[in-house]
Parts: C-alpha cells; structure tokens; sequence
C-alpha cells in the first residue's frame, strides 16, 4: 500500500431486509414507513431505506416493531447475510471509486441517491451513508473479489482498514 | 551536438542519459526520445518496413511513420513505438527495429534493389504456387523481412487500469483552440476536464515564435494552463489522448500514467484507460502536416516543416546545419525565418506555388537562401541523410542544392479521425484544401485546426466560440501577431527522381498507387487494401490523403467526388493491457466463494470452476493415485455411509404473494399450487420455444410462500426469466421474488447415515424421522442451539439424503460442527464429480443434458408435463419437430466389454453402417466410472432410446480415436425402484 491514508475501508454488518410491495400496495407501504419509490435513500425513524427497483426497498437495521405491521403490505425477505456492505471514505475515497464505480460521485451529483450498478465486474449497490463516505453492498460471495479491486485501486492513495465497531 | 546554446523548453539542469542501440547518449528533461537523437545527430533510426530503406525522424508528434523504436528490455520491451511521442527519461533504452545486422548497414536493403518485384500486391500475386510453400518457405520468410519491431514475448509485470470521469465540458488538446475552450468553460464554473497527449500544455504554441497579446506563445500558454489548474472545477490531465467516441457521449481517453518512467511509480500503473461521460465536447486537436510526394522524400533528414520548428523552437534542436524547404503553403517560409532567426542557413526555398505573398519571399531572400517559385524538388541525393536536394522549375532540367536537411510542407490535415468514429464522415473543402468535419455526433463540437481553421487568431476565436457554445462565458480573444496561412494544394512532383512515398510506413510509393489504378481498383478502400496505404500505427496521418489524392487524379475525378475517409477507434495504439486494465489473469472475471470454502481449501479440495463460482470438485488423501480413485471412493462411500458436499451455488428464489402458486403453475410444466405447505416437489421449466430451461426441487414454506432453487448455470438466467413473467406476460399476479441465493449456505448430506450425522446439528425440538420428516418434506428448522435453519429431504444421489441451509454467516461455523459431531456417522466430504457420478448413477439429467435442444419427452420427463393448464412453452414443445418419435431421447449405457472406459462426446452408430453424418442415432452426453457397478456407464441422447434397450451400437469417438461396442440400457443404473430413498 502507499503512504498515508487516502482511503479508509471498514466492514459494515448491518441487518438488511428486503420490503417487496404487494401488487398495488406501493403507496401505502411507502407512506407507512416514509420510503421514496425511487433510486433514493429515505426512511425515517432510524431506518435507511434504499430504493433498489420500482417497488423495493433494502431497509438497514429495521425494528421488529416496523417489520410487524407489514403482513399485507409487502413480502419480507432477510438478505443481511446475502450482502457484505463495505464502507469507504477518506480524502481520495472518489479518486479511489473512479477505477470501477461507473457514476458520477461528484459532492454536488451523488447526494441521495442508491444506484444499482456494476464495480469491476461485480454487481453492487451504492449510497452514501454519511457525506463523502459510501457504502458498497455487494452479494457476499464477490466480497473477496471486490475487496481485491479496493485494495488495487486504493492502493496508491494508501489503504486503511479500520476495524468493525 | 546539434543542441542550441540556449532557448527551448526543456531544463538544461536536469541532464538524462539514455541508450539508443547500445550506445549512451545525453539529452535533457524535457526532450522526446526524436528530439534527443536528433540533439545528438542521430538522423538514421531505423529501416523501412518493405524496402529496409533507411529512415529518419519525420515528424515531432503522433502521426510519426519513421522513427519507431523498440522502447525498454525484457519482459517490458514494446515494439513500434513512436520516438516522437516517447518523454525521455533517465536511463532510456531504445532499439531500432526492422534492421539486420544493423541500422546502417542493412543486409535486407536488397529488397530495395529488387523493388520493381515488390510493388502492390507482390506477395498475392508471387507466393501463389507451389501452395505447400506457404506455410513452410513465404510466410516465415516474409515475416522476417516485414516486420515492425518484437514483442517481448514475456508477461508485462506492469499493472493497467480503467477509471471513470464525468464532466460537463471535455476539450481535446491543449492548443490555441483547446486552452481558449477550456478557458471559457472554466471561467463559468463548468467542470471541464482538458486532455493532452503530450506531457505538456501547449500544443503548437510551444513550438511557435508568434506572440499573443505580446508575449511569447509558449509563455502566453503556460500563463492560460496556470489559471485552468487554478480553479477548482478543471481537471488538467497531461499525456492523455483522447482515443475513442461512443454513443451516450461516452469518450475513452488513454492516460499515460508511467511511460515516462523507466518502471511505474510504486501501486501505480503504467496506463489508464478512463471512460469519460461528457454533457460536451470540444475536439480541438489540431492538424497533422502533409508530405509531398517526390522522389527521396523518405531520406533521412527530410521531415516537416511544422516538426522543423518543434525542434528549433520547442527543444532547441536543429535538425541540419543548411535547411532547404519545399512547400506549398507559407508555412513552409516560416519555418526558414525561424530557422534563419536561430542563426541557421537556409540553402533554399522552393514553392510549388507561382504566387508567394511577396512579404514572405524577401524576407526569405534577405537570409540568403535561394528561392524557387513555381518549382518542385525531384530527387534527393544522399543515403542515410540528405546530402543534396535535385530542383526543376520546369519540370525537365534539374538544378542540385546541397543541403543536409528538407522541411516539407504541402499542406495540413486536419486531425478529425475523433469525428467520424460514429460514422459521420467528413467533407472536402476547396478552402483549405482538406477534409474538414461536416456532421458531428450529438454533444460533439470542433475548434480550430482541427476543424480546417489554420490561422493562430483564427484558432483562438474558434475556441472561444467552441468553449462559450457548450457552456462557457464569451472570453476576450487575445490580440495573435498576424501571420500567412496561404497555401495551394500540391500532392506529388511530376517526373520524380526515384521512389516518391505517399505512405512512409508502410513502403507505400507514388507508383504503386498508378499500379493500383491501373490494375482497377479505383475506390479508396480497394487502394488502400491493394497497397496498405494508411494502415498501421500512425493511419497513414502524413500521407494517406496524398495517395487517394494521386489516385483521384489518376481517374479523373475532383476530391469531391470521392467517399471522403473515416477512422475507427482508437484514435492512436493503444495496449491491450489497458481495455483489460485489472481484470487479466486470475482477475479476468470475478471468482464467487461459497461460504464453506476456507474450510474446503483447509481439507486439500481441489476446485473447479462453474461460471464464477469455485466449488470442490473432490478431495483427495493421501496415497491416492489418481482423481478417479478419489472420486469413486467418495461416491461408494455416499453409498455405504453418508457424504455432505456444498450446493450453496444453487439458484435459489424467495417467491412471495398470493398468486405465487399461479405464477409457478405457469412456469413449471408440473403442478406446484397443489404443493402442500412443507413439502418439496421437483419441477421442470422450458423456454418459450418448447425446449427444457431449467430444472430443481421448489419447496412450499408458507401458503403465500414458496423457495424455488435453480442449477448453478441457470440461476441468474432463470431468475432474469421469471421477472419477465411477472413484469411483461402476467403483471396482473400478486407475487414478489428476490434471489436469496448468497443469503443462504446449503449443504447436501447423503447417504444411509445421513439422518444420524444431521441428528447431531439439528435441535431436539425437531424429529427428522422418517415418519415425522419423509420423502420431499421441507421445513423451517432450527440447529446448534437455534440457528434459524431450512431442512428439505431431497436427493440427487439416489439415497436417503436431505439439503441444509443455514444463513451465510453460519455456513463455516455449520459445516465444521457438522463434521466434528458426527464424526462417527463415517461423514466424509464429497465434491462435484462424486455428485456427477451419483446421479448418472441415478439417471438423473444434468447441464450435459439440458443442453437447450432437448425437450421434456427427450429426457423422459414428459409424464410431468401437465395436461390441466397452462405454462410457459407449452404450446411449442407440442410442435412436430418436438414431438417426432424418432428425437433422440435419453437411454442408458454400458460397454459391451465391460472392462472399456468411456468418453462423452462419443456418437453412437448401428454396426455396420457406414460412419458418416447422415447415419448418426445420437451421442453420449455424461460417463463415468460407477463404483456401484464396477465399471463405466454412460447417459446419452439416442433416436428411440428407451425403446431399444438391450441393442448393442458403435460408440465412435473419432477425435480420441475410439470405436467400440455398448449396450443400450435403462438410464437408471442404481435402485431403480427408488427403495434407498424412503428409508
């Protein structure tokens, strides 16, 4: 790795529950737990949700509470062991995503939004969870591919990993 | 040295050596690999690709045809490239290529003498006869000749990349043109991202004594640079050409990260390859200087009239003691003031033109050179450098000039390759004598001389106007001294004095193009097949017009009248380690790892590869002497005891809602809103045209709730199928699916033993009896302790058996537990091939099978297909090609004498017919060694196979060379009565 620490990368374990509407139930399912239905990070209430397709959300860390009400208005699916969720950021965090991320991360462009797309090959999905710092969530048997193109492409910035909290 | 006491870009301090053909020389940063060998009057570097005639420096950029070199030893030589283009640094080594023995004295140059035999289509037309000499005499020979530099042979140890940018102004060089543009982008706030081949900004005003707004080019250059890297929202990105133009407004550029460095800095590549998403895009690219076709005009010393001054002015080099210039163009004159101006003689000026801007003439009168008007330059004298030039004013009677070097200037192309990437194709102006664009692509715009504009005001103020059109602020042009930019076309000398190139790479001559003509192949694309002109590294920049010019000419026909050129991309070479960047090797596509594969790799598996996943194949021991010996003992001892391999690479789908029944009901040919809940069923799928897709078990977990899984080889297909189901054919059903194949760990345990060893994991509160968990039963269980777990008593081996899955991040954990605990059960580990073998055992269709051309019926399946309803392919699987009788179908089989080992691939023929296509019956899809039967077995497809078991036919395998006798049989080898599984 270079010097420095242009890049910082951490792990991310986080619960992932896939909300799929029940045909013509989008709107209500959206209102009730306050999610866009579109390309967006939204939610309330602690909850990120992540809008993944037309009707569909990833929901982060949903309480049993928030999950509960939800019998007739979406299915459920667990996926929090079908994705590692890699998180990066530090001073060359873009220049870094540049060599595989095909989205215009610019401060002013890549605000809120989710994008479904493919890195080096692997198929991810991306958001910003706190400004200048994304999240990458890829299906758990690229990770070890997808941390191969991080460390190549981070390289040269430097690469830390920091440990999980 | 032909170095200048002072002037130029480059930093006397910094002192490079490099090594040109083993010798050491000296040159300074900021010099080019050509500028430096030219410093050290080094003129001849290398020999010509046909002729092996020597050749010198012909330009200053990356429309170079000469002065390719081989650059760096060992595994990091690259051959062919661009002396011109290549930044020098310390410790350079470069080989000239193409010669043999040497440079100057060139064993091959004989083909010179035998030119009048190696004219256009030589080798088509003389390497005809006798054909076996091809391979083994002509074409070795011939690719020694012709050559153009060795590849390394070797691994390139350098790593490449790719990377992407976004932005709302792209400009393509830094020229006039290109800085105006930036500038005026840049000043809005656009974010503007400026490319530059070179390794400095500048372009042509580095190589120019004008002044603008009374400085110095160059300074007013490096001033316009310092402002651009001043704001925030430009990104300067030197030694980056920009290659290529796709749909979208999608760019590829090439940058240069590490060619300037004898190895690439530490965790850096050498290239990088970006893919740039421009809102617009200035290409201000510029224009590349035409040679004239006359007899000599590749002797050494003869180049440019524009790389003249580059040298002079930009790296203090000049190029000859006594210059002369032929020209059509005042270019040509401006390049003897600047050449006088440095203290250097000019021996002549000869213009082709009858009418010179008076101005021009004496000015070049009062240095002292000679000048001819109305004149042309016939022959060259001299063999590895220009000794004299040969010049007629009318065309007979030849005056000779000595002189050690000939600028050339008969007019600019301008650099529009970029434009017609897309198609577009250029148009001829009779302005400027030259194809300039004419439709661009949407968001695509071109300034200055690339867009035919030759003048430096004229270059400035279409930058300004390219820069303020996509987005930018009107910017006050810069006041540019005044200057000429006449010129008339002239493309070639009428009565030349030996050979006169339209294409210097390629060895292309004036006479080959009248022979092309001649010979009927009048259109520019059969001229350039016939003769290669403007092929190869540098497409023919400097003289590929001239040659389609000729012929043009030749047939009668004005410019206009001819499909103007067009170029692909890339623009200039471009490696090939760079379109891969990361992704070569091991890293050529993304490896997928289950999550029992530290601890496969922890009892030696070996794996293999299906798609991207690795998965255990088997699992050798110690003193076993071959695979097969492994894979048998597994397989016999799944039989005997119980095994447990890892299908977590299985497709597996999460399908939801109320009409999750219905919608299954139509993709399966077989029943599934029947299903009980808690009961698994296998099913099958074909595709619309009738054929098999896709087979698995689908298990019912809740009345709205059903877990299909799919093969390894089909689960992203079949998961991509049954969305368009559901979006396209039926949107009206309530159902929702998601793959939930990396959510879950799924291990196979199989074998007599297997409930006792699974006892060992799943929790008490569960009875997997056979009564209280039979046959097909699927259910939510819990293991070590209350591990949320799924429990299916599936079996693809023919055995008790069940599938266990486990979410991911317990798949480790389980699998250690799992063979810890029931260490005692006899559980051993089993791979893929084991599998293979248990199921060909079993009869059971596989990838080998469901091959896209077999039906339901064909693979004795077709009782499943559901006579009550409705389901996807249906309707074409009942077609009469479908349905023939005599469609190969599935059959078992054994060899006759059962001692042979067979192969899969092998065709099967009635003994005694003639082996030829018409009479094949079928082929044998899967084989291997059964250790419940001791010998091999075979599945395969064969005309009316389950009607004739008991037949004995030829299996012929013509590529391995066998040819034997088996027995057709039933395709279910093992338990046919399926007792084993109910147990």
């Amino acid at each position: 790795m270079g010097s420095g620490s242009g890049v910082r990368a951490r792990l991310s374990a986080r619960a992932i529950v896939a909300v799929l509407a029940r045909k013509g139930q989008e709107e209500v399912l959206a209102a009730r737990l306050g999610l866009l239905d579109a390309p967006k990070r939204s939610g309330r209430d602690g909850v990120t949700a992540l809008g993944i397709g037309p009707g569909r959300w990833l929901l982060l860390d949903p309480s049993a509470d928030q999950l509960a009400g939800l019998t007739d208005l979406a299915s459920l699916s667990d996926q929090s062991d079908g994705y590692a969720v890699f998180e990066v950021w530090g001073p060359s965090v873009r220049a870094a995503l540049a060599k595989g991320v095909p989205l215009d991360l610019h401060p002013a462009v890549f605000t809120d939004s989710v994008a479904v797309t493919v890195i080096a090959h692997i198929g991810a999905i991306v958001w910003q969870s706190a400004a200048d710092r994304f999240a990458i969530a890829v299906f758990r048997s690229y990770a070890g591919s997808f941390w191969h193109w991080l460390c190549a492409s981070a390289a040269e910035f430097g690469l830390t990993v920091e440990e999980q909290p | 040295m032909s170095r200048l006491a002072e002037g130029g870009l480059i930093e006397r301090r910094k002192a490079l050596q490099f090594r040109f053909d083993g010798r050491t020389y000296r040159g300074f940063s900021g010099d080019t690999l050509a500028s430096a060998l030219l410093a050290n009057d080094v003129v001849l570097v290398g020999r010509s690709f046909k002729y092996h005639r020597p050749r010198g420096i012909f330009t200053a950029g990356s429309d170079e045809p000469n002065a390719l070199v081989e650059l760096r030893r060992g595994a990091r030589r690259e051959p062919n490239t661009k002396a011109t283009t290549v930044e020098l640094f310390d410790g350079l080594e470069a080989w000239s290529q193409n010669r043999f023995p040497s440079r100057a004295f060139d064993l091959l140059s004989v083909n010179n003498l035998l030119s009048p035999f190696l004219t256009a289509g030589f080798y088509y037309k003389s390497f005809m006869w006798p054909s076996s000499w091809w391979e083994k005499v002509y074409e070795p020979w011939i690719r020694r000749a012709a050559g153009l530099g060795r590849a390394s042979g070797e691994a390139d140890p350098d790593t490449y990349e790719k990377a992407h940018a976004f932005c709302d102004v792209l400009v393509a060089g830094s020229g006039p043109a290109g800085l105006m543009a930036a500038l005026s982008a840049g000043r809005a706030g656009a974010r503007v991202i400026l490319c530059e081949e070179d390794f400095l900004f500048g372009g042509r005003l580095l190589s120019e004594t004008y002044a603008i707004a009374d400085r110095p080019a160059a300074n007013w250059a490096m001033n316009a640079v310092a402002e651009l890297r001043s704001l925030s929202n430009v990104r300067l990105m030197p030694r980056t050409s920009l290659v290529a133009v796709y749909d979208g407004n999608g760019y590829a550029a090439l940058e240069r990260v590490g060619d300037h460095l004898a190895i690439p800095a530490s965790h850096q590549p050498r290239q990088r390859l970006w893919k740039i998403v421009a809102g617009r895009a200035v290409i201000a690219t510029g224009c590349h200087e035409r040679l004239i076709a006359f007899g000599g005009n590749d002797v050494p010393g003869v180049m440019q009239a524009s790389a003249i001054r580059t040298f002079l002015n930009r790296h203090a080099v000049v190029p000859g003691r006594s210059v002369s210039l032929f020209t059509a163009t005042d270019n040509g004159w401006r390049t003897a003031a600047d050449l006088a101006r440095a203290g250097i003689g000019v021996a002549a000026v000869v213009d082709s033109r009858r009418h010179v801007n008076p101005a021009l003439v004496a000015a070049a009168r009062r240095t002292g050179a000679r000048v001819f008007l109305d004149a042309q330059v016939v022959g060259v004298r001299g063999g590895k450098r220009v000794r004299s030039v040969e010049i007629s004013t009318d065309g007979h009677n030849a005056l000779t000039v000595p002189c050690d070097a000939l600028g050339v200037s008969g007019g600019f192309n301008p650099a529009l390759g970029l434009t017609s990437h897309l198609g577009a194709r250029p148009r001829w102006s009779d302005a400027v004598s030259a194809y300039v664009p004419d439709a661009l692509p949407p968001g695509m715009d071109v300034a200055g001389a690339a867009r035919g504009i030759f003048s430096l005001s004229g270059c400035l103020a279409d930058g300004a106007r390219a820069g303020a059109e996509a987005g930018g602020r009107r910017t006050e042009v810069p006041v540019a001294e005044g200057e000429c930019s006449d010129l008339e076309p002239f493309w070639r000398t009428k009565r030349s004095r030996g050979k006169a190139f339209v294409d210097l790479q390629n060895d292309v001559t004036e006479g080959d193009v009248i022979q092309a003509a001649r010979e009927g192949f009048i259109s520019g694309e059969h001229l350039k097949r016939y003769t290669t002109l403007g092929m190869a590294t540098d497409q023919g920049k400097t003289g590929a017009i001239v040659g389609q010019m000729v012929l043009t000419a030749l047939t009668g026909r004005a410019p206009e009248d001819v499909a103007p050129p067009i170029a692909r991309p890339p623009a200039v070479p471009v490696a090939i380690g760079a379109y891969a960047g990361l992704h070569r090797g091991r890293d050529f596509r993304p490896t997928r790892l289950t999550a029992g594969h530290a601890w496969a790799v922890e009892r030696g598996a070996t794996f293999t590869e299906t798609g991207q996943w690795l998965r255990a194949q088997w699992f050798a021991r110690e003193g076993e002497k071959d695979w097969l010996e492994t894979v048998s003992r597994e397989a016999a001892h799944v039989r005997a005891a119980a095994g447990i391999c890892d299908v977590s690479t299985l497709g597996k789908i999460d399908i939801q809602g109320r009409d999750a029944g219905i919608f299954l009901d139509r993709i399966y040919i077989n029943s599934f809103s029947t299903l009980p809940v808690g009961k698994a069923r296998y099913g099958v799928m074909l595709r619309e045209d009738g054929f098999v897709m896709d087979d698995g078990t689908t298990s019912r977990l809740g009345e709205d709730r059903y877990f299909m899984t799919t093969t390894t080889a089909n689960a992203g297909r079949v998961m991509q199928h049954l969305e368009f189901c559901h979006q396209v054919l039926w949107p009206e059903l309530d159902v929702q699916m998601i793959s939930v194949t990396e959510q879950w760990a799924q291990y196979a345990v199989a074998g007599p033993r297997s409930r006792d060893a699974l006892r060992k994991v799943v929790d008490r509160a569960f009875d997997i009896s056979d009564a209280a968990f039979p046959y097909m039963a699927a259910a939510g269980i819990t293991v070590c302790g209350g591990i949320e777990a799924r429990l299916f008593r599936i079996s693809f081996s023919g055995e008790l058996a069940y599938e266990l899955a486990v979410p991911a991040r317990y798949g480790d954990a389980l699998i250690r537990r799992v063979m810890d605990t029931a260490a005692d059960t006899g559980l051993a580990p089993y791979g893929t091939e084991a599998l293979s073998v248990l199921r060909i055992e079993k009869g059971h269709p596989a990838g080998n099978e469901l091959n896209g051309q077999t039906t339901a019926h064909d693979l004795g399946l077709g009782r499943l297909m559901s006579s009550k309803k409705d389901f996807i392919g249906r309707v074409l699987a009942g077609r009469q090609a479908l349905t023939a009788p005599d469609r190969p179908s599935l059959a078992g089989f054994k060899p006759v004498e059962r001692g042979k080992r067979m192969r899969g691939g092998a065709h099967f023929f009635v003994p005694g017919i003639r082996i030829e296509p018409d009479h094949v019956e079928g082929h044998m899809t899967s084989v291997c060694f059964s250790p419940a039967l001791g010998h091999w077995i075979g599945l395969g497809l064969l005309k009316r196979g389950p009607e004739r078991i008991g037949e004995h036919l030829r299996a012929y395998d013509p590529v391995r060379d066998e040819d034997f006798l088996v027995e057709v049989c039933s395709p279910i080898f093992v338990d046919p009565e399926g007792a084993r599984l109910r147990v």
